[in-house]
């Protein structure tokens, strides 16, 4: 669409305004506050929506207040390559025509002329486009939903993404949400109308077919449990049945048990007597037989006990003589053992002299070589006395000596030398020498030489005396070391301290020899030692000399070692004082022996006469065979009545044993339980019948058919619905994807026109990130990328203006024209210059038409017209 | 017992598993009404049969009732049929309506069929002699769970017999289950043949299986089969009949009297399986020929297996046609487990009604379709409906 003309006539405070625009290109209508530039673009809307009869608010409000006259709008413009001039007179008139210049077409007029051109406007005209491309004054600046609805530009940035076909069917989209919405909720996809109600049939369906079930299956367990009490209740009934047998079981065989336990008492009080009976028959029988084998016994041990008296009478005298015997020969050894010892001990006295005599020796000789050594150490050590060199003397005088020698030698080489040659006689200080054998000397004294006639005087330099008593002074000292020492030469002096060094080394070993002899004594321990030897000595020999040689007791019998025989006599006295013990104890022995044997063989023969007596006046009394006789009688009728009472106790074990008095009375006990258990399980059979009848005549068969048959039906009828939500919700989901898959691809050419236009106002480096719906999520200016929400309110402006233009650009010639209505008031003016170029870049394919108060806010704009309103609504140019 | 004569033929209908009050959960309210009525139907036809072929009595072997808890209607209903039969019916309480405390036959609303004397229930007590010379034996299931012990003590207990009897039980073979199934007994066909060689037995009469079924190498041991059909024919293959049972008493000892069975129709409703392959349009005009050709469709129920790769309008026109065959039949659907119907996207199917985005969209859902995966049946689904939404739409 492009607008040629517009022009109204009281329309609000506007008297009258025409505008004139040019078919491409920037127009800027200039004019102050409530000069009327909004109401240029609403009187517009207004002729081109509202038919001129209507009666709305807003069209009333346009008349201008205290003039009843008509609000007249008219336009010129060109949509689909048709021209139109459109007029419209409201509230007053109420007229409407349609012209068509250039053209034969004829004129319209009234609704005719309205539809025309909303029909026109409705095929050719992007009506979203041109809400978008509007920035009107009191709305705030928002973003440009490019991609919903807007056909010219979906068309333009299709042709610009290399052409890629959008349907632009949005309406398919709808249906096809509108039909999955009709099953699954939009946000969560959780099922929803016919569904959800589906699924709540279906829930109740299941839940009444499994309660129907379960009362069926009462039924059932019902049934169960009458055939469980009648089973439980013929069981009682059996083991009543038995227990009664069984408890008239017990009681007869209690009776007979009673019977036999009668008789077993009466055998038992048989037994007992006959027990007694035959324990006092085999009672005297056995003392009898006891009093028998008594006197039988103690005739044995008198018989024996006399045999062994006489035996022992005979073996005491031989033992007697034999310890006679060993007692003498003890006393004999004992003799032998004293004379013996005797001799041992002058033997060894005698050893002991000999070992005194000999240490005696050994100590004089050492203390005559101490002697000795004595003297030849304090000889040693005078003539060390006298040799003695102090240390480092020697050493001083060859020191003393050496700097005499360097006295001389400095001494001479500052003398003159003199040296004589040649042939004749030269007298030299008053003494004549021959100087064909040659004469050299240093002259360190004045010298007179005279040769022939001549004499020469030789007088040494005056530094020379220096050096004279250098060595004057050395060889004094020299001298004096020398002196101290008592020597006359070094060499002397020298000579002297080797030999003081030899007498050391002397001294030393005859010191060290006399410690070794001496050991740890001193001379006057082993002077000690030597008189108590003596001493002692004295003592041993005068015994010795007054026996005449006792020393010699061991050669006097000439039989060999004392020591030896001493030992042999006191083994031999050993021997004879064991056999002599021995001898004695064997005839105490036997005489002990022999006297109790005699004393017992006499008690024997007492005790012997006593059970003769007894034994024969029991006799007397009764015989052995009567004894005899009544126990085996006794016996066997006491072996009868145990076999009787061993019967009667089986008897009676047995018949216990198969009816124990106990189980009698638990049976009996069991039998009450029993009987009363029988009869509670007979009503529990009744109960269990009542309720299987109760439940059986409630038809509940007929229940679960109608719970099954409303549950297939509803299961049916869920599966065909999510088969028809599955599949619309997959629709959805794959024409979602597909749809965004093509938004994206018509992003990039939009996306390109958006910075084109932004690099001008922020430079190479600006950038912007948009969202599927085309729309700008942020903001890049070099390294730095701000959200669009978090943008200042003038790049906000500045990108609302840039996105515009950029969506005129795109669409050009298919396009609308962009209103920008009093923007940029929030743009800094440092930006107003480059978003002038923005909206300028625009001119060459678009009509934009700016409308301003301020009219350096656009004074960026190259190439701009400029159409100035007055307050009064009169225009100038 | 009374002796027949030589040579004289007896006739009776042998029956089972009437099953009444049984429903079907896939029938809606006013076919299961018609359901309901046909199989008491089938059962009152019983009595014409008899009259028409000279029966003189009826066994019934188990499981006359579906429940020992049926409504009470049905049970009214029942005993108004069998007061109607013009010869004795004898009942035998099987594993669905086990003589227990709970027993259908025991209550007050059925006592009036016995205390008639026109039906006996087989309680086990002993043999009835139903006409001069004919003994009945049963082995009545006395709770629903199984007793194997019965039927051998019962033969054990049975001598050689000059009349004719018949025994009636209830419960599976070990020919048919082989012994496997555990909710019924299985009863060794050996014994029973041992007994009818053996002349203690003339003929067995069992319920349990619906479909007519003889039993071992003779001719006298059948399972009559449900007198109406209860189930699709891959499960029961051959019921809604009853058995005319002819046997003859021996002209001699050492000769046995011959012994003829007769399926009856008494049936009138059929459940059809179907399995079939749709790849083309022609495919599915000759399955709907093929159905259209059913009789009687208010009563057949139809179970639909359908495989194939259809295009988009072709699965259209399947759902279509299923919605017609379901108000048509008494039942029709599709069975889940054997259906695999692969939508492919034809050119025709879309070319022409989108592109763009929603012609990618297309082809991802027909990928999808033919992946044959979780998610394939929801995208052949999901074509059919962009298919309905974009012609029916306003483009």
């Amino acid at each position: 669409m492009i607008l040629h003309r517009l022009m109204l006539e009281d329309f609000r405070g506007v008297v009258r305004e025409e505008v004139d625009l040019e078919p491409r290109g920037v127009l800027v209508i200039e004019g102050p506050n409530e000069s009327g530039k909004t109401s240029l673009m609403d009187a517009l809307e207004m002729l081109l929506e509202h038919k001129a009869s209507s009666g709305r608010a807003e069209i009333k409000a346009a008349s201008p207040v205290g003039r009843d006259v008509p609000v007249v709008v008219e336009a010129e413009f060109t949509v689909d390559g048709q021209r139109m001039r459109y007029r419209k007179e409201f509230v007053r008139g109420k007229r409407t025509s349609l012209e068509f210049p250039g053209s034969t077409r004829s004129a319209l007029s009234g609704d005719d002329a309205h539809d025309h051109v909303r029909d026109l406007l409705d095929r050719q005209v992007d009506r979203s486009l041109w809400k978008a491309l509007r920035i009107a004054q009191d709305e705030p600046v928002g973003q440009v939903d490019a991609a919903k609805g807007m056909g010219s530009l979906r068309r333009a940035l299709d042709a610009a993404a290399g052409g890629e076909d959008p349907t632009g069917d949005d309406s398919l989209m709808d249906r096809v949400a509108e039909e999955r919405n009709r099953y699954l909720t939009a946000r969560r996809g959780e099922p929803t109308g016919e569904l959800a109600r589906s699924e709540t049939r279906l829930a109740e369906a299941r839940s009444a077919l499994s309660e129907a079930r379960a009362r069926h299956a009462e039924l059932d367990a019902a049934v169960s449990d009458h055939e469980a009490q009648a089973s439980v209740h013929r069981a009682r009934q059996e083991s009543l049945t038995a227990l009664r047998a069984e408890v008239d079981r017990l009681e007869a065989a209690g009776r007979v048990a009673d019977e036999l336990r009668r008789a077993r008492a009466a055998a038992d009080a048989e037994l007992d007597r006959a027990v007694a009976a035959h324990d006092a028959a085999s009672g005297a029988l056995r003392e009898r037989r006891a009093l028998v084998a008594r006197t039988e016994d103690e005739q044995r041990r008198h018989d024996d006990l006399s045999a062994a008296a006489a035996a022992a009478a005979e073996r005491m005298a031989p033992a007697q003589a034999r310890a006679d015997r060993t007692r003498a020969e003890l006393e004999a050894a004992e003799e032998r053992v004293s004379s013996a010892r005797a001799r041992l001990d002058a033997v060894r006295a005698d050893e002991e002299r000999a070992r005194r005599r000999a240490d005696l020796e050994g100590i004089e000789r050492l203390l005559r070589t101490l002697k000795t050594l004595g003297e030849e150490l304090r000889g040693k050590e005078a003539d060390l006395a006298a040799n003695a060199v102090p240390d480092g003397a020697v050493e001083a005088c060859r020191r003393a000596e050496d700097a005499l020698r360097q006295a001389v030698a400095r001494s001479a080489a500052s003398a003159p030398r003199v040296e004589i040659a040649g042939e004749g006689d030269v007298r030299v200080a008053g003494e004549r020498l021959d100087a064909g054998t040659g004469w050299t000397r240093d002259i360190v004294e004045e010298t007179v030489f005279e040769v022939g006639t001549v004499s020469l005087t030789v007088v040494p330099a005056g530094d020379t005396e220096a050096v004279r008593r250098e060595e004057n002074a050395a060889r004094a000292e020299r001298d004096r070391l020398l002196a101290d020492l008592g020597v006359d030469s070094v060499e002397e002096a020298d000579l002297r301290a080797r030999r003081a060094e030899g007498l050391r080394a002397e001294v030393a070993a005859l010191r060290r020899r006399r410690a070794d002899l001496l050991g740890a004594d001193t001379p006057e321990d082993l002077e000690d030692r030597r008189a108590d030897l003596r001493a002692l000595l004295a003592d041993a020999l005068e015994p010795a000399a007054e026996e005449g040689g006792g020393s010699t007791a061991a050669d006097a019998d000439g039989a060999g070692d004392p020591a030896e025989e001493a030992a042999d006599a006191e083994q031999a006295l050993a021997r004879c004082r064991a056999d002599d013990r021995a001898a004695d104890v064997e005839a105490a022995t036997l005489k002990t022996e022999h006297a109790t044997k005699a004393a017992l063989a006499a008690e024997a023969a007492g005790r012997l006469g006593e059970c003769r007596d007894a034994l024969s006046a029991a006799r007397e009394a009764v015989s052995d065979r009567d004894l005899e006789e009544a126990e085996a009688e006794t016996r066997a009728h006491a072996q009868a009545a145990r076999e009787k009472a061993q019967q009667a106790r089986a008897a009676l074990e047995d018949a216990l044993a198969d009816a124990p008095p106990d189980l009698l009375d638990n049976a009996r006990a069991s039998l009450a339980t029993l009987a009363a258990e029988e009869r509670d399980s007979a009503a529990a059979v009744a109960t269990a019948l009542g309720r299987v009848n109760a439940i059986g005549d409630q038809g509940r068969l007929e229940a679960v058919a109608t719970a099954e048959r409303e549950l297939d039906s509803a299961e049916r009828e869920n599966a065909a619905l999510w088969r028809r939500a599955r599949a619309a919700d997959l629709l959805h989901r794959t024409l979602v994807a597909r749809r965004s898959e093509a938004l994206l691809a018509y992003q990039e050419p939009f996306h390109r026109a958006v910075v084109e236009l932004g690099s001008l106002v922020y430079g190479r480096d600006f950038d912007v990130r948009l969202g599927e719906d085309l729309t700008i999520l942020s903001r890049r200016i070099g390294d730095v990328t701000v959200d669009y929400e978090s943008l200042s309110g003038g790049a906000r402006e500045q990108l609302a203006v840039i996105v515009r233009i950029a969506c005129a650009r795109l669409v050009g010639d298919d396009g609308v024209p962009v209103f920008l209505d009093d923007t940029m008031g929030y743009t800094d003016p440092s930006r107003r210059l480059t978003m002038g170029a923005v909206i300028a870049a625009a001119a060459a394919t678009s009509q934009v038409i700016v409308l301003t108060c301020d009219r350096a806010r656009f004074a960026g704009i190259g190439g701009v017209r400029t159409h100035v309103m007055q307050r009064s609504g009169a225009s100038a140019r | 017992m009374t002796t027949p004569r030589d040579g004289e033929t007896i006739r009776f209908l042998h029956s089972a598993d009437w099953q009444l009050g049984m429903t079907r959960r896939f029938l809606g309210d006013e076919s299961q009404a018609v359901y309901t009525a046909d199989r008491l139907a089938a059962v009152e036809a019983l009595g014409t049969l008899a009259t028409e072929h000279g029966a003189q009595f009826i066994v019934v072997a188990g499981d006359a009732f579906e429940d020992n808890a049926v409504p009470r209607s049905v049970v009214l209903r029942a005993v108004e049929a069998l007061a109607a039969f013009p010869v004795p019916v004898l009942v035998l309480p099987g594993n669905h309506d086990p003589l227990d405390v709970s027993s259908v036959f025991r209550c007050r609303d059925f006592a009036p069929a016995v205390e008639g004397g026109g039906v006996v229930v087989l309680d086990g007590t002993g043999p009835v002699e139903v006409v001069p010379g004919v003994e009945v034996v049963g082995v009545p299931w006395t709770s629903k769970r199984p007793d194997p012990s019965r039927l051998p003590a019962l033969l054990d207990s049975l001598e050689p017999t000059d009349g004719l009897r018949v025994l009636v039980a209830h419960g599976g073979t070990d020919e048919i289950y082989g012994g496997h199934s555990p909710s019924v007994e299985a009863i060794a066909v050996a014994s029973l043949e041992e007994a009818i060689g053996s002349g203690r037995l003339d003929y067995v009469a069992l319920g349990d299986r619906h479909s007519v079924t003889r039993v071992g190498s003779g001719e006298r041991i059948w399972f009559s089969g449900s007198p109406e059909t209860t189930d699709f024919d891959d499960v029961e293959s051959d019921s809604g009949h009853a058995l005319l049972v002819e046997l003859s008493r021996a002209a001699s000892p050492s000769q046995r009297g011959a012994c003829a069975v007769t399926p009856l129709r008494t049936g009138r409703w059929s459940f059809r399986a179907i399995d079939a392959r749709i790849d083309t349009d022609a495919d599915l005009d000759a399955l709907a020929e093929r159905i259209e050709e059913v009789d009687d469709k208010p009563r057949t129920v139809l179970k639909l297996g359908l495989t194939g790769t259809v295009g988009v309008a072709l699965r259209a026109r399947i759902d279509d046609q299923l919605e017609t065959w379901d108000a048509l039949f008494a039942a029709a659907y599709l069975r889940q487990s054997r259906t695999h119907l692969v939508v492919r996207a034809e050119d025709a199917d879309f070319t022409d009604l989108v592109d763009g985005y929603a012609g990618r969209a297309v082809a991802d859902l027909v990928a999808m379709a033919g992946t044959g995966g979780a998610e394939a049946e929801d995208a052949g689904h999901a074509l059919s409906l962009l298919y309905r939404l974009v012609d029916g739409g306003t483009r």
